[in-house]
C-alpha cells in the first residue's frame, strides 16, 4: 500500500464516526423516532396473488374505538409511480397483483388496535388465475398481470456489437449452457419503516430509513401529486440497506396517506414477514443462457447471452438490473463481438428489484461458469483463461465503457497466491477442488436524469471544526467515516475535527444516495471539492494573518504553516474566528459538487455508464462429501481493486459482508413460492449464513490508484458478492465433476448429480 | 399481539391448580422460545399464560450413580450444556445441548418446554431417547412416569393431558459406553437439523451388546428406531452390519419435504448418518 503512505488521514484505521452511538445503543433507528401524538399504522395486504377487488367496506374498522384513519386507494390520487416504469400504486387500484400487496391501511392509537381494525376491513375479492413463471407468463393466452402489457412483457433488449455470427464461425471451441438464478432477500437487520407527518399547510415530513433520500422524495412527491419541496425526507439511522431501502416499496407512501387523513403523525414499520412479502424488492431472478466462443489459445472471441428475467408484479428497478445482467460483465474481459438479448416479464409475485450487485450476481453466476466450462474444454487452467482475457487500463468495452484504472491481473496474482492455487491444483486431495471467478462493478451509474453526481457543503465552525452537510446518507456501510476522512485529508485537520450531518432533503443539497457502489467515488469527490473550497477561503484569511501568499500555505493537523518557515503558523480555529468576528464578517462555508465523466447510454445502451470500474477476483478451495452432497468451503480468498482504500475497517466489512451474502446466494437462501405465495418468509425457513457458517477468509486490496477518484479511490460495496456463487460452483465441479446450474446449490442437488454421473460412467452403460 | 392474563405462581402446587382451573384456555410458559412464536403467529391464543419461572428448584440438576440423573423441567438448555455433572456422566447430552440453536435461545429455552412442545425438529428428544429417559407428568391428581418415546404422539402433540405439567426428566445411570450425535445442518449450523441422529451402544468383544437409536427431523415425532437397534443388538459390528442398520432405520422414518430437503433426501441421509454415527460411537 505504498501509495497510501503519503496521506495523513486517508487509509488510516480511524474510529467510525457513528460508532460510539451504535455501540452504546444511542443511534436513533426508525423504531426510536417518536413524535407527539404519533399513531401506529398497519396495512391490510392481499391474501391472493391475483384478485379483483369488487368492494372494500371499512365501516367496522372505522368504528373501532381508537382508530383515527382507514385508507384505501380512494384516499389517493391513483397515480401510478415507479423508478423506471410507472406501474405501481400506493394502495391497490381495482386489483391486487401479488400476495402481500398493500390494499388498505389503518392508523390507530396503538398497534394492537390497528391490527384489530385491519381484521375488520371487509374486502369482496374475486380471485383471478395468475402467472408465476416468467416463461409461462409470455405464452399467448396467459393471464395478464397488467392489461396493457401483452404477453406480460415489461421490456425487451436485443443488442449486437460487432458481428456475432462471424465471431462464432471464427471460434475454435464453443460452449453453451443455461443457468437459473434465484430470488434472494436483503435480510437487513432493520426492516423498512417510516414516520410520516402532515402539516395543514400541505407539507409532508417523513422520517425514513432509506438509503436514497432525494430519489425517495421524487417518487413520493410523484405518487402523492405534490411538488418535491412539499415533501421533506429525514434519514433515521439505517440498519442496513443493500439496495432494499431505495424506496421502491409503498411503506412511506402509506404512512403519508394515513398521516394526512388522520392529521396526526403515523409510524409504520414492516414486520419481518411483511418485509419478505412486500418490503425490500428481492433480487431479480433470471434464467440465463450463455454461449461463448474461444480461440484455441484461450481468447474469448464471441459471447451471446439470453436473459429471461422475472419482474414480479411491478417493475421497480428490474429494467436497469436486467440491463446490467445482460451487459456489465463485458467490461471484465476483453470482448469484441457480443450479442445480448433480454426479456423482462411480469408475474404475480413480489416485485423484484435492487440488491447488492444489481444483476451482476445473476450474470456472473452464469457467465463465469461458462468461462470455466470453456477452460475445461480447452484444457487450459481457469486462472490462465482469466489472465489471457482480463481487462486492462485503457480497455473500452463493446458497449463503450472506458476503463481508467484496472488491476484485475494483479488481483489474479494475489488470489492465486492466497489460495495456493498452483500447489493445490498439482496435488489435488480427494473430493477437493478449486474454483475462481473474476468480477467487475461500477463506481456510480449514470441513469436518473442524465446525472451521476453529488454535492456537499462544508461549514467551518468558529472552533475550527468542520461540519459536512451531505444528503447521501449513511446506511451502515461506513461511508460517513470515509467522507470525514476525505474532508480531513483535504483540509489538513484531524479526522476527529470533522463531523457529518444526517441527511435531510430540506437542509442538505441534492444527492442521489447509496446505490451502484457510488458514494466513496462520487460523493467523495464532491466532499473533496467542498473541502478545497473551504481551504481556499481559509488560506485567503490566513495569508493576511501570516503575511504570506495563500499558495505558500500548507495545513496539517489543524494548523496552517508557511512553507519554508515552519515556525510561522496559526491554528485553523483562530483563522475561522478571525474571519467571522470582524466587520462584515462571514462564516467560512464551502460547497463542492462532482459529476462523473460518464455519458447516458443511448437508445442502444451504448455509452460509458460509469466514471470508474472496480475489479476483483475470488477463489475458493472446497470439499464435497460424496455421501451427503454437503459442500464445505475450506478456504475463501478475495482480492479487490477499489483504488485507494479510504477507510480500511469499513472496506474490510464490505468484503466480509459481501462474502456472507454471496455464500447465502450460492448455498443456503432463496425464497420458495407456491402459486406466488412465499412459503418460507421467516428466518427459520429462509436461512442466511450465520457468523459460524463463514469459511476461513483471506483477502487483500490491490495496489491501485483511480486517477478520477478522490485520493485515488473508487467503489467496492457490491464487488464482493457478485461472483461468489460461480466461484463455489466452479470449485464443486473441480472437486467431484458435477455442475449445479440452479441456485441454491443444495447438497441434495449435488448428491443427485453425483448419482446420475455414476450411472453414466458405469462400464457397459 | 393478543391480550392474555399473565400469572406467576410461586409453588408447583399453585401452578398445577392454575393449570387445572384454566384448562384448555391456559398455557404454561417457561423460556417462551416456542410458545411466543406460536402466539405471534396466532397459532395459539391462550387466555391465560402461567409462568413457571418462580417455582422453587424447578431447574435443579442432580446425579447419583445409583439412580442416575434428574433434571427439573425448568432447566435451561444452557444449564444442561454447561453442567459439570452432565459433562462428566452424559457427554452425549452435553454435546447435544451444545448444538441446540444458538446461545441466545439456549439461555432462554428449557428442557421441559422443549419436550412438551412436541416439535420433532428439535434435538434434545433423540438424545434423551438414546439414554432411556423418562418424563414425569404431574397434575393435582398425582404423577405419571412415562418412557420418553411414548410421550411423543404426533406433530406438536404429546401425552400431556389438560392440567398436567411435565415436571421432571429422569435418565438412568449410563450403561452404554459408546455414543455419537450427528446434527446434520448443511444450510447453517444454526438451522434445525435436516436429520438428527443420537446413538448409544455397548460392546462385548466385537459384538454389540445393546444399542439405542433416536432420530429427529424425520417424522411426525422424534423417532425411536427400534428395528435398527434389533438389527445390531447381538451382532458383530461389521461395516456391512452398520450399513444395514442405516437401511433399516430408513424404513422406520417418515420425513416430509421442506426447506431442509425432500423426504427422499432425508431418508437417504438417515442411511448414511446412522452408519456414520455408529462408526463414530465405536471409535470413541
Amino acid at each position: 500500500m505504498a501509495k497510501a503512505e503519503k496521506f495523513s488521514v486517508v487509509g488510516r484505521r480511524v474510529q467510525r464516526v457513528e460508532g460510539f452511538d451504535k455501540v452504546t445503543g444511542d443511534s436513533k433507528f426508525i423504531a426510536d423516532v417518536y413524535l407527539p401524538g404519533m399513531l401506529a399504522g398497519k396495512v391490510l395486504r392481499s391474501p391472493f396473488a391475483h384478485a379483483r377487488i369488487r368492494h372494500i367496506d371499512t365501516h367496522k374498522a372505522e368504528k373501532l374505538p381508537g382508530v383515527r384513519a382507514v385508507v384505501t386507494a380512494e384516499d389517493t390520487i391513483k397515480r401510478p409511480w415507479g423508478a423506471f416504469f410507472a406501474d405501481q400504486y400506493i394502495l391497490s387500484v381495482g386489483k391486487a397483483r401479488y400476495v402481500g400487496e398493500e390494499v388498505a391501511a389503518v392508523a390507530a392509537i396503538d398497534p394492537d388496535i390497528a391490527e384489530e381494525a385491519v381484521d375488520l376491513i371487509e374486502v369482496d375479492w374475486e380471485t383471478l388465475p395468475g402467472v408465476f413463471d416468467a416463461e409461462e407468463a409470455m405464452r399467448d393466452g396467459a393471464p395478464l398481470v397488467h392489461e396493457d402489457k401483452p404477453n406480460n412483457i415489461a421490456m425487451t433488449m436485443d443488442i449486437e456489437r460487432g458481428n456475432i455470427a462471424q465471431a462464432f464461425a471464427e471460434s475454435d471451441v464453443i460452449v453453451e449452457d443455461t443457468f437459473q438464478s434465484m430470488p434472494q432477500w436483503h435480510c437487513a437487520i432493520e426492516t423498512i419503516g417510516s414516520v410520516a407527518e402532515y402539516a395543514p399547510n400541505g407539507k409532508y415530513t417523513i422520517y425514513m430509513n432509506t438509503q436514497t433520500l432525494f430519489n425517495a422524495r421524487y417518487r413520493i412527491a410523484t405518487a402523492l401529486g405534490v411538488p418535491e419541496t412539499d415533501v421533506r425526507i429525514i434519514q433515521s439511522a439505517v440498519g442496513g440497506g443493500f439496495g432494499g431501502k431505495s424506496c421502491d416499496d409503498n411503506n412511506a407512501l402509506v404512512a403519508a396517506v394515513l398521516a394526512r387523513k388522520a392529521r396526526r403523525p403515523v409510524k409504520l414499520i414492516n414486520t419481518r414477514e411483511e418485509e419478505f412479502l412486500a418490503g425490500c424488492r428481492p433480487r431479480v431472478f433470471m434464467k440465463i443462457n450463455v454461449r461463448l466462443g474461444f480461440k484455441k489459445d484461450g481468447r474469448i472471441r464471441a459471447k451471446h447471452i439470453k436473459v429471461v428475467a422475472d419482474n414480479g408484479a411491478y417493475s421497480a428497478k428490474a429494467p436497469a438490473i436486467t440491463g446490467v445482467a445482460a451487459m456489465r460483465h463485458d467490461t471484465c474481459y476483453k470482448y469484441s463481438d457480443v450479442k445480448t438479448e433480454a426479456l423482462l416479464v411480469y408475474t404475480n409475485k413480489i416485485p423484484t428489484g435492487a440488491f447488492r450487485g444489481f444483476g451482476n450476481p445473476s450474470a456472473e453466476w452464469a457467465v463465469e461458469q461458462a468461462i470455466d466450462l470453456g477452460a475445461h474444454e480447452l484444457g487450459i487452467d481457469p486462472i490462465e483463461i482469466a489472465r489471457i482475457n482480463a481487462a486492462e487500463p485503457g480497455y473500452v468495452s463493446p458497449h463503450g465503457n472506458r476503463v481508467t484504472s484496472c488491476e484485475l491481473k494483479q488481483c489474479l496474482d494475489m488470489a492465486e497466491k492466497m489460495v495456493d492455487w498452483k500447489a493445490k491444483r498439482a496435488n489435488k486431495a480427494p473430493d477437493t477442488g478449486l474454483g475462481l471467478a473474476c468480477t467487475v462493478h461500477v463506481s456510480g451509474k449514470r441513469h436518473f436524469g442524465d446525472y451521476d453526481g453529488s454535492s456537499a457543503t462544508i461549514k467551518l465552525n468558529e472552533d475550527g471544526k468542520a461540519l459536512i452537510l451531505s444528503g447521501e446518507g449513511e446506511c451502515g456501510q461506513g461511508v460517513h467515516t470515509a467522507m470525514c476522512q476525505i474532508a480531513a485529508e483535504e483540509l489538513g485537520v484531524r479526522v476527529e475535527d470533522v463531523e457529518i450531518s444526517r441527511a435531510d432533503t430540506d437542509l442538505t443539497t441534492f444527492c442521489l444516495g447509496a446505490f451502484a457502489s457510488r458514494l466513496t467515488y462520487v460523493s467523495g469527490n464532491a466532499v473533496k471539492n467542498a473541502a478545497a473550497d473551504v481551504k481556499r477561503q481559509l488560506f485567503q484569511q490566513a495569508s493576511e494573518m501570516l503575511e504570506a501568499n495563500p499558495e505558500d500555505l500548507i495545513a496539517n493537523d489543524g494548523r496552517i504553516f508557511v512553507k519554508g518557515a515552519e515556525g510561522k503558523s496559526i491554528t485553523v480555529a483562530d483563522v475561522a474566528r478571525a474571519r467571522l468576528f470582524r466587520h462584515n464578517g462571514a462564516p467560512i462555508v464551502g460547497s463542492g459538487s462532482f459529476d462523473a465523466d460518464s455519458v447516458l447510454p443511448d437508445s442502444t445502451r451504448f455509452g460509458n455508464e460509469s466514471g470508474a470500474y472496480n475489479y476483483g477476483v475470488q477463489a475458493a478451495h472446497v470439499h464435497v462429501d460424496r455421501e451427503t452432497g454437503q459442500v464445505k468451503v475450506l478456504k475463501f480468498v478475495i482480492a479487490s481493486d477499489c483504488g485507494t482504500v479510504i477507510y480500511p475497517i469499513g472496506a474490510e466489512g464490505q468484503v466480509e459482508g459481501g462474502l456472507a451474502q454471496g455464500i447465502g446466494y450460492a448455498l443456503t437462501e432463496g425464497l420458495q413460492f407456491d402459486e406466488g405465495r412465499p412459503v418460507n418468509p421467516n428466518f427459520s425457513d429462509y436461512r442466511i449464513p450465520s457468523m459460524r457458517d463463514m469459511p476461513p477468509l483471506e483477502h487483500a486490496f490491490a495496489d491501485s490508484y483511480e486517477p478520477t477518484g478522490p485520493f485515488g479511490a473508487k467503489g467496492l460495496g457490491e464487488l464482493n458478492m457478485d461472483p461468489t456463487a460461480a466461484v463455489i460452483s466452479n470449485a464443486i465441479f473441480d472437486a467431484v465433476g458435477v455442475r449445479i446450474k440452479t441456485l441454491p446449490i443444495t447438497p441434495e442437488k449435488i448428491l443427485k448429480a453425483l448419482r446420475e454421473k455414476a450411472v453414466l460412467e458405469k462400464p457397459g452403460s | 399481539m393478543m391480550k392474555f392474563d399473565y400469572l406467576q405462581p410461586r409453588t408447583l402446587k399453585s401452578a398445577l391448580a392454575l393449570l387445572e382451573k384454566h384448562g384448555d384456555e391456559g398455557r404454561a410458559i417457561a423460556g417462551g422460545t416456542s410458545l411466543l412464536i406460536m402466539m405471534r403467529q396466532r397459532l395459539l391464543r391462550p387466555k391465560v399464560v402461567i409462568s413457571l419461572a418462580e417455582i422453587p428448584k424447578f431447574d435443579r440438576i442432580a446425579y447419583s450413580p445409583k439412580t442416575g440423573l434428574t433434571i427439573g423441567a425448568g432447566a435451561r438448555h444452557r444449564d444442561i450444556e454447561l453442567s459439570p455433572l452432565i459433562r462428566a456422566h452424559y457427554p452425549l447430552l452435553h454435546e447435544t445441548f451444545h448444538k441446540v440453536a444458538q446461545p441466545r435461545i439456549r439461555n432462554m429455552g428449557t428442557i421441559g418446554g422443549n419436550l412438551a412442545a412436541g416439535d420433532p425438529l428439535t434435538d434434545p428428544g433423540a438424545s434423551l431417547i438414546a439414554l432411556d429417559a423418562e418424563v414425569v407428568l404431574t397434575s393435582r391428581n398425582g404423577q405419571r412416569v412415562m418412557k420418553l418415546d411414548e410421550f411423543f404422539v404426533d406433530y406438536y402433540q404429546t401425552a400431556l393431558e389438560t392440567g398436567e405439567l411435565l415436571s421432571e426428566i429422569r435418565v438412568p445411570p449410563p450403561s452404554r459406553a459408546h455414543w455419537a450425535h450427528i446434527k446434520f445442518t448443511p444450510r447453517s449450523v444454526e438451522d434445525f437439523a435436516t436429520v438428527g441422529v443420537a446413538l448409544t451402544l455397548s460392546m462385548k468383544n466385537s459384538v454389540c451388546e445393546d444399542v439405542r437409536l433416536g432420530l429427529n427431523s424425520v417424522g411426525s415425532t422424534i423417532v425411536h428406531a427400534v428395528q435398527a437397534e434389533n438389527a445390531l443388538r447381538g451382532h458383530e459390528a461389521t461395516d456391512a452390519r452398520l450399513r444395514e442398520i442405516g437401511e433399516v432405520a430408513a424404513t422406520e422414518v417418515d420425513p416430509v419435504d421442506d426447506n431442509r430437503g425432500s423426504a427422499e433426501y432425508k431418508r437417504e441421509m438417515v442411511k448414511v448418518l446412522v452408519c456414520r454415527a455408529a462408526k463414530e460411537a465405536l471409535a470413541r
